[in-house]
Order: structure tokens, then C-alpha cells, then sequence
């Protein structure tokens, strides 16, 4: 065998074990739903049965009523996936939108409603969790099955009405506008609206300033699961869906991603029709490169 | 070679990335379980002072509200118990300033009063809270210099903020212990004459009748009350005698108590005889105790102890309404829904006209009035946040009659819409069609709601009749499709509040007839006519049939013999025969053209160990006595191969002679 036909012979093999790892080795990127390590939300989306929505375009819902989705929005929202959102909420839908340091505001600006993430730290040094980057929240607008649920590098909310605001940090708690760790003299302190409840048309926007809540370490830490729980409402007979389409992702989670489209893309008929002809030239080809005769007299001896 | 390697660097690159990105995918968040513990003593004395300042205004619910977070506050583990004693002695010293200040005030009016019994446990109380509430105090203070002593303040210089903290918290404790040193002046002050400051310094017992004037008497106070059993806003008149030792107190104030506050004075007369009358309030309570009080006044306090009558309870008598309310469970936003509310009197009453208020979780939505049960529809809000509610009506009082209140919870929704579509299963494209449907929801037909069909970019819009029918005609436009399943997105949307839009997807099988012609006139370019041009090496299709024509010795081969309708494929080109054949060879030509006539009409193939005169011997079974016209030519070609007989006109004569009968034997074994 020639050097150059063993060459192509492991770069196959390793070809093959690269696409099979890709496909079985899981994400370690934040909150993908495939992630099973302490960034992941694979505990979360498995004990609310969540659908990972790859794509805004695949947000075709018979009854947006019946539906709750989870978005964080770490990448743009473009133009038409704002409409998207827009309408599913307006036409009865729940949307959870968990965010800290991304664009949220941007979609929250288009739904036309007042508030916004603050976009920067909140840290409290007293009602904490290890550090000041864990601040616990023990003040609700209304007592649920939770007192106390721990963020982790949360932002907060500005212009929330009262009647709105569904939790707050506690009075220790402070914005760190110039992330220096520390509170100085015109930083914000006391206690912050870091969720809030609001009813756009005909369905419900929960703007929430800490996606980690629903990350694998944090979803079971004090009563996180609880407090998600009551964000989300009766979940019963409820479409839960986890938008993965606006997470920063690596390169295995692109691979990942990539996979599943061209294996779903080449279920449809007319890939699969140009696999058939490819296949059928390939063939013929080959046919006619290896030569020989059908049908034909064999030479007399 | 270089193609191959070309692609092999290709996949290379490819293969080295995918492996690489478990590696390449880095941790971009602070997982908690790495990060170690980090505590604030500078916070912790500042959320301390902040308390105590709470403390100082007496504002219970903010400490108490404040402190109970403590427990949720990231402290050293060996402070816990420390905090907790510091929690406690503070929401016990807030509780307790509030309350003695509370109780000064009810003892400064019974001083006043000459009401030294009613007062003598009363002062006691203060002081055990006073006791009590030093003793909090000292406790905080503890607890703060413990912290103190954990967090090392006592190592950090004068300026520095945790000093600085630390100390305001001790500052403001010790702000705490003058307040309470302060109400301990007070109750000095006002217990001046009775009791010395040095017995109160001690905070022990007291007795302030101890020190009172023996000659000091208290006068006795009679009651009497009419009616007993009274209605609300009926007058009640009292009466009664201050007098002592059968003497009666001329022109002295008795003041009259409903339920423990004065409601009206009478002056006692000549006989010490009094008599007042008050309407009772419109409280529908059961019950009320009246009392009369006297106390001395200007010269009558060094005589004189004020006097209490004893209680006399009123049987308040009012008509209590027994509400029931009936409302459907659901509700829809925008949409009326139906209350019906009835009551009956305990005691029975003569039917009156009562005001009423509806509300939805206490936001008023309809007001109406009533004398008999009734049944009403309210409009529900259309901006109603669904979801359950509480419905409330409201009976305002009435005189007599007491007001109710009764609720029921609503669940409101919208209804959810249905829609009903016709579209065709199949469908050719480009091309229109008529498209039909329905939208009904459980509260019936939507009229003229708007029913939006797209498809890729292009909208059409219907409005439904009264029926919730709607009908038009769809257009498809030209596309690179093909053959697939396509979606029609339907969306509705009411013109009703209280009916749910839908967004629905139909998927119909589109057949685009156009691409599809042209797709399998490439097929057939692609896979039949390009093939039929490359000619590489020897290759040959099986179905050409070469139109060659045999010339010379062969032409006067009888092609006709051969059936037609399964003409063998072997020309004088494929036997390897061409036009110079010499005459001998035309036996050979013929027996092998009888030889592959027999293979094919038998299906029996010459193996590859057997001999021609054993291959036609196995075919006697089906070919019957055309074998031995066969087995006679064989042997003459034996005898030409094996032999050293050359070809001559007897074998020529006899070939011909056999092949037509083996022919025509073979055409009617075929027929």
C-alpha cells in the first residue's frame, strides 16, 4: 500500500472518531441543555421537560398559552426574531427572559415596556453565598415555597414598578458600576429588584437578572429550583422551550449543532434526491472505470 | 496522487479541530464550589448600625423585618451564636421601648386620674420591662464586642472603616440604654409622691398605695343602664349615684365608657345623681360593656380616689345579612359573566334596599343596589391578567342592618380558538386554489376575526363572516421546489378579547410540476445519455444493438428461422466472426449460434467440466428428438476438432441440412 493511501486511511478513521466524539462527547458551554457539568441547565431542562429551540424560526406554536419559553440572550436578537418573541408573548405565551450582562434590553425596548438590566454587578458582601458575587435574595413580593435564593453574577433591574418587582436583594447589596469590587460614594445600594412580573397583550414577560439560577450547581442551591418554579407558574400540560439559538457556544456545541441540522436536512426529500443521484453518477462512474462487457458474444476461441 | 493528498490536509485540519474542541471550549463563569469564603465584618456593623437606628425610632416591623434576615447573612460559623443572641436582644429591646413608652402614657392618665390602684401594676410592669430591657441591652452590647474581638478591631487602626463601624454600633447601643434610662426618668417623675427615686433606681416591686394619706377614700359609683338589649343607633340611657359613705358628691363629672373610652360626662346633682344618654354606634358587635368612672379633680384629689362602677354588658341587636354568592367558575376578560346573590336576615327583617359593591381583587368593577336577590352581569376587564381571581360583593350597613361581605374565586381565561381548514392534501404548483375553513371557539363562532395565511413571504388575509366561516382563493408562486411538504402558517386573531389568537401550521405536499419535468429530463441527460457517450476501454451497454450487418458467407444464414420475438444478441461481430471468415468456420458459426439458441430456450448453461455431447444429452428431456438432429451435429464438429478431417462439402451439406431442422424444431418446442 502506498504512503499516501495510508495517510488518507487514518485521517478517514480519525475523521470518523472526531464526527462520533462530536456527537457523544456532551457540551461544557453555558447554559446548553446538553451540558451536564455545573455551567449546563441540563438538570433544570429535564426536571421541566424543556425543548431546546435551536433556532426563533422553529417558534411556530399552535397555542402560545400553552407555552412557556426560556431565553438568554447572551447573542443579538435580529429584527425578525424580535417580531417573533413580540408576537408569541402578545398572543398568550409565558416568556422567562434570564439575563445579566447581554441583550436583553434590547428585546425588552422592543416589547415596549419600561424596564431594564442594569448590565452591571450587583454584589453583596453580607447576604452572600462565599463571596459577594453570590448575593442571596430573602425579600419576595409574595411567599412561595422559597426564602432564599442565591444568585451568581446577577445584575439588577431599573424601572420596575412596585407592584411588578417579585423579588429584591437584600439592603447590603450594591451596583458595581466601576467593578472595582467595592462600594464607593453614587453607587446604588440597599435592596434591588432582580425579577419582576409583566403583562404584555395577552401573554406574560418575566425579566429575570441571573440566568445562572438555572445552571446545574446553582439550580438546586438554596431554594433556586422553588423560585424558578414560581416564575414559570403551573407548568402542567405546558410546551417548555429553552432557547439555545442566542448562547455564545464553542466549537463543539457549532459541531454539535451542525450535525443535527445535516442529519435533519438530509431527511428531506430533495437532499435526499441529490444524495440518490450523487450516488447513482458515483456508481456510474465507477462502472465505467473498471470496464468490462454485458450482453455481449464472448470472442470465439 | 495530488488530489488525494490535497484532501487529505483537508480532513486533517478538519479532524485535529473537532478533537481539539473539548480542550479549546474554556470555563468562562465562577463555579461556586471553587470559590473559598470570604467574610465582611465591615458589612455586617454596618447592617448593625442600620438596625439600631431602626431601634432609635421604634420602628418594630423594620428591625424585626431586618434581623430575621440574619440568619441568611455570610458569617463566621463560630459567630453564630453570638449573632443570634445579638437578633434577639435587639428585637427585645425595640419591643420593649415601644411598650413601656405605651404603658408611661396609660400611667400618666390613671395618675392623673387619682387611679392608684389601677396604677400600682402598672408601674410595676414598666419597671420589670425596664429590668428586662436593661439586660437586652447589656446582651447586644456583649455580642457586639465579641464580633468585634472575631473580626480583630481591636487590631485595625483608628480611621479605619471597620473601627469605625464598629464603633458606631457600640455607640448606638449605648443611645439605646439612655432610652431606656430616659423612660425610667419619666416613671420617676410621675410617680413622684408616691414612690422614692431610690426604690424605683432598684427596679424592684412597688407599692404605690404605701405611701398615700390613710385619710384619702374612694367613693362609690352606681350604674344602671336601659335598655339592655338595644339595637345599633338606639339611645341608651345611663343613670346612677356617686356618693360616699351614704353621702352624696354634688356637681361632680362621671364620665361614661363604651368599651372602655369615655362616650359621654353627666354631672351628679343635689343626690349625687347622674343620668346621660348616648346613641349606640352603628358596631355590629354582640356585645359592649358600659362603665362609669369617676375621678377627683382640683380640691377632690387630696380626698379622694377616683372610682370605677361596676361593667354592665349591652346585647347589641342588629339584623345580620347571610350572603351567599353564585358566580360561573370561568371567566373571560372583556366578557360579562354572571353573579347571583342572595340573602336572608338573622333575625328575620323587613325586606330594604341595600347597596352593593362588586370587586375583583379589590379593585371596584360594579356598584349596584337591591332589595331582593338578584342576578346580574358584570363586564369583566379586558386587560383582566387571566388567571384566578377573587370576586367579591359587598353589602355596605344599613342602620340596623349589618353589613356582609362574600366571595368566590373565578378562573379567568381566554377561550381557546379552534380553527377548521381545508386545504387540498396535495398540490400542484405554481398554481390557485380555493381555500375554506372555520373559527369557533367554546364561547361560538368568532366573527370577523382575522385570519392571516402565509406562506414563505407571501400574506393573505380573510375575515371570517358571522358564522366564524371564511373562504378565498390561495396563490402559490413559482419556486425552485420540488417535490415536499410545505407549510401554510394560519394565524387568527379575534376581534374579542376574551378569544385566544392561534398560530397554526398545515403542511400540504407540494409537487412543483415545472422543476420536477425538468428535473427528470436531467436525470435522464445526467444518467442515460451522458453514460451512453463516454466510451472507456471496451465497455458496451447490453441494450445497443449494433446494426452491423454480416456480408459474404454468412448472408445466407436464415435469420428468419430464429424467432423474432427473442431474437438472440449475437451478430457474426460478437461471435467474433467478421466478414473474411473462411467457409469452414461457417459450421463452427452455425452450431454455436444452435448451441446459445438451446441455452436460452432450455435455461441449461454448459458447465464448465462438461463436454458439448454431454450438455446436449441433457437436454433430450426437454427437447426431445431435436436432440438427436443436435447430437448428430456435434458429433461432425467433434469429429472436425478432434480429427484430422478438414472441412469439405459433405460436412458443409449436412451442417446445412441440420441447422434449419434444429430450427424449425426449436421454433415449435418455443410455439
Amino acid at each position: 500500500m502506498r504512503i499516501h493511501n495510508i495517510l488518507f486511511l487514518v485521517l478517514a478513521v480519525i475523521a470518523a472518531i472526531s464526527l462520533i466524539c462530536v456527537w457523544f462527547v456532551p457540551s461544557v458551554q453555558d447554559f446548553m441543555v446538553g451540558n451536564t457539568m455545573w455551567n449546563g441547565v441540563r438538570t433544570f431542562s429535564e426536571v421541566v421537560s424543556a425543548t431546546q429551540l435551536d433556532s426563533v424560526d422553529d417558534l411556530l406554536i399552535e397555542d402560545p398559552e400553552d407555552s412557556t419559553l426560556i431565553s438568554v440572550p447572551y447573542l443579538q436578537y435580529s429584527t425578525d426574531e424580535l417580531e417573533k418573541f413580540r408576537s408569541f408573548v402578545e398572543g398568550g405565551g409565558t416568556l422567562l427572559l434570564a439575563d445579566d450582562y447581554g441583550y436583553g434590553n434590547r428585546l425588552l425596548e422592543y416589547m415596549g415596556v419600561t424596564v431594564r438590566f442594569n448590565g452591571k454587578p450587583v454584589l453583596d458582601p453580607l447576604f452572600c453565598y462565599k463571596t459577594q458575587w453570590f448575593p442571596k435574595v430573602v425579600e419576595f413580593a409574595t411567599r412561595g415555597d422559597f426564602q432564599c435564593v442565591i444568585l451568581n453574577h446577577a445584575t439588577a433591574l431599573q424601572e420596575v414598578p412596585d407592584e411588578q418587582a417579585i423579588a429584591w436583594t437584600a439592603d447590603s447589596s450594591y451596583i458595581d458600576s466601576n467593578e472595582n469590587l467595592t462600594w464607593d460614594e453614587g453607587e446604588t445600594k440597599g435592596r434591588l429588584p432582580i425579577a419582576a412580573r409583566l403583562s404584555v397583550g395577552k401573554g406574560t414577560l418575566i425579566v429575570v437578572g441571573d440566568p445562572s439560577l438555572m445552571i446545574n450547581t446553582m439550580i438546586n442551591r438554596a431554594d433556586n429550583f422553588a423560585f424558578i418554579g414560581y416564575l414559570l407558574g403551573d407548568l402542567n400540560g405546558k410546551n417548555v422551550l429553552f432557547d439555545t439559538s442566542h448562547l455564545s457556544r464553542t466549537p463543539l456545541d457549532v459541531s454539535k449543532t451542525a450535525l443535527i441540522r445535516i442529519r435533519e436536512v438530509m431527511a428531506t426529500p430533495y437532499p435526499l434526491a441529490a444524495i440518490i443521484l450523487v450516488i447513482f453518477i458515483g456508481v456510474s462512474i465507477w462502472m465505467m472505470r473498471i470496464g468490462g462487457e454485458v450482453g455481449k458474444q464472448p470472442q470465439n476461441s | 496522487m495530488k488530489n488525494k493528498l490535497i484532501w487529505s490536509v483537508i480532513g486533517a485540519g478538519v479532524a485535529v479541530i473537532m478533537l481539539a474542541m473539548p480542550v479549546l471550549s474554556a470555563e468562562p463563569h465562577e463555579d461556586p464550589l471553587k470559590s473559598s469564603w470570604e467574610y465582611s465584618g465591615l458589612e455586617m456593623f454596618g447592617y448593625y448600625s442600620a438596625v439600631l437606628d431602626e431601634v432609635i425610632k421604634k420602628n418594630v416591623d423594620e428591625v424585626v423585618s431586618r434581623l430575621n434576615n440574619m440568619p441568611y447573612a455570610n458569617l463566621p460559623a463560630s459567630l453564630t451564636s453570638t449573632t443570634e443572641t445579638f437578633t434577639e436582644s435587639v428585637k427585645e429591646c425595640t419591643e420593649l421601648l415601644v411598650i413601656i413608652e405605651k404603658e408611661l402614657d396609660e400611667l400618666r392618665v390613671l395618675i392623673q386620674q387619682s387611679r392608684i390602684l389601677e396604677a400600682n401594676p402598672v408601674a410595676n410592669q414598666i419597671i420589670s420591662e425596664l429590668s428586662a430591657g436593661y439586660k437586652a441591652v447589656q446582651l447586644a452590647e456583649n455580642a457586639v464586642i465579641a464580633m468585634g474581638r472575631a473580626f480583630s478591631v481591636n487590631l485595625e487602626n483608628q480611621n479605619s472603616p471597620l473601627r469605625l463601624a464598629y464603633e458606631e454600633v457600640v455607640r448606638k447601643i449605648a443611645s439605646i440604654r439612655a432610652m431606656f434610662n430616659l423612660h425610667r426618668d419619666i416613671q420617676i417623675n410621675l410617680l413622684k409622691g408616691y414612690v422614692s427615686k431610690e426604690v424605683l433606681n432598684q427596679l424592684g416591686q412597688i407599692d404605690l398605695t404605701a405611701g398615700i394619706s390613710e385619710s384619702r377614700i374612694t367613693p362609690e359609683l352606681s350604674l344602671n343602664v336601659e335598655p339592655r338589649d338595644v339595637f345599633v343607633g338606639d339611645n341608651v340611657r345611663v343613670s346612677g349615684t356617686l356618693t360616699t359613705a351614704g353621702r352624696p358628691l354634688v356637681n361632680r363629672k362621671v364620665e361614661i365608657m363604651l368599651n372602655g373610652l369615655t362616650i359621654v360626662t353627666g354631672i351628679t346633682d343635689g343626690n349625687g345623681y347622674y343620668k346621660a344618654a348616648f346613641q349606640l354606634p352603628y358596631e355590629y358587635s354582640v356585645s359592649m360593656d358600659v362603665q362609669s368612672l369617676y375621678y377627683p379633680r382640683e380640691q377632690d384629689t387630696t380626698t379622694y380616689f377616683a372610682s370605677l362602677s361596676p361593667k354592665v354588658m349591652l346585647n347589641i341587636l342588629f339584623y345580620e345579612m347571610l350572603l351567599s354568592l353564585d358566580t360561573d367558575e370561568k371567566g373571560y376578560p372583556g366578557r360579562e359573566t354572571v353573579i347571583k346573590a342572595n340573602w336572608t336576615y338573622q333575625p328575620a327583617a323587613p325586606a330594604i334596599e341595600r347597596n352593593f359593591e362588586v370587586r375583583i381583587d379589590d379593585v371596584l368593577v360594579a356598584q349596584l343596589s337591591s332589595t331582593e336577590e338578584f342576578i346580574q352581569k358584570i363586564g369583566l376587564p379586558s386587560d383582566l391578567q387571566l388567571g384566578v381571581h377573587r370576586l367579591t360583593i359587598i353589602s355596605f350597613a344599613k342602620g340596623r342592618y349589618a353589613p356582609c361581605i362574600a366571595d368566590q374565586m373565578i378562573n379567568v381565561n381566554r377561550a381557546k380558538t379552534g380553527l377548521t381548514i381545508n386545504l387540498p392534501k396535495f398540490l400542484l404548483v405554481p398554481r390557485q386554489f380555493d381555500v375554506n375553513g372555520s373559527v369557533i371557539s367554546e364561547l361560538g363562532p368568532l366573527q370577523t376575526a382575522l385570519v392571516k395565511i402565509k406562506h414563505d413571504s407571501d400574506t393573505q388575509e380573510f375575515y371570517s363572516t358571522d358564522d366564524g366561516s371564511f373562504k378565498g382563493t390561495l396563490r402559490t408562486h413559482y419556486t425552485f421546489g420540488l417535490i415536499g411538504s410545505e407549510s401554510w402558517i394560519v394565524e387568527v386573531i379575534p376581534q374579542e378579547p376574551w378569544n385566544s389568537s392561534l398560530l397554526s401550521s398545515q403542511k400540504v405536499l407540494v409537487i412543483n410540476g415545472i422543476n420536477c419535468g425538468i428535473f427528470l429530463a436531467l436525470l435522464i441527460a445526467i444518467g442515460i445519455i451522458i453514460p451512453k457517450n463516454f466510451r472507456i476501454r471496451n465497455f458496451q451497454w447490453t441494450w445497443r444493438r449494433e446494426k452491423i450487418q454480416p456480408e459474404g458467407i454468412i448472408t445466407d444464414i436464415p435469420p428468419a428461422g430464429v424467432p423474432v420475438y427473442r431474437e438472440p444478441v449475437i451478430t457474426m461481430l460478437t461471435a467474433g466472426i467478421g466478414s473474411d471468415v473462411k467457409p469452414g468456420v461457417g459450421i463452427f458459426y452455425r452450431y454455436v449460434l444452435l448451441i446459445q439458441l438451446v441455452q436460452m430456450m432450455t435455461k441449461i448453461v454448459i458447465r464448465p467440466q462438461q463436454t458439448l455431447r454431454e450438455f446436449v444429452n441433457g437436454t433430450r428431456k426437454t427437447l426431445g428428438p431435436i436432440t438427436d438432429y443436435l447430437l448428430e451435429f456435434t458429433k461432425l464438429i467433434e469429429r472436425l476438432l478432434y480429427s484430422r478431417e478438414s472441412t469439405n462439402d459433405k460436412y458443409l451439406s449436412t451442417s446445412e441440412r441440420l441447422t434449419p431442422q434444429i430450427q424449425d424444431g426449436l421454433k415449435s418446442e418455443d410455439s
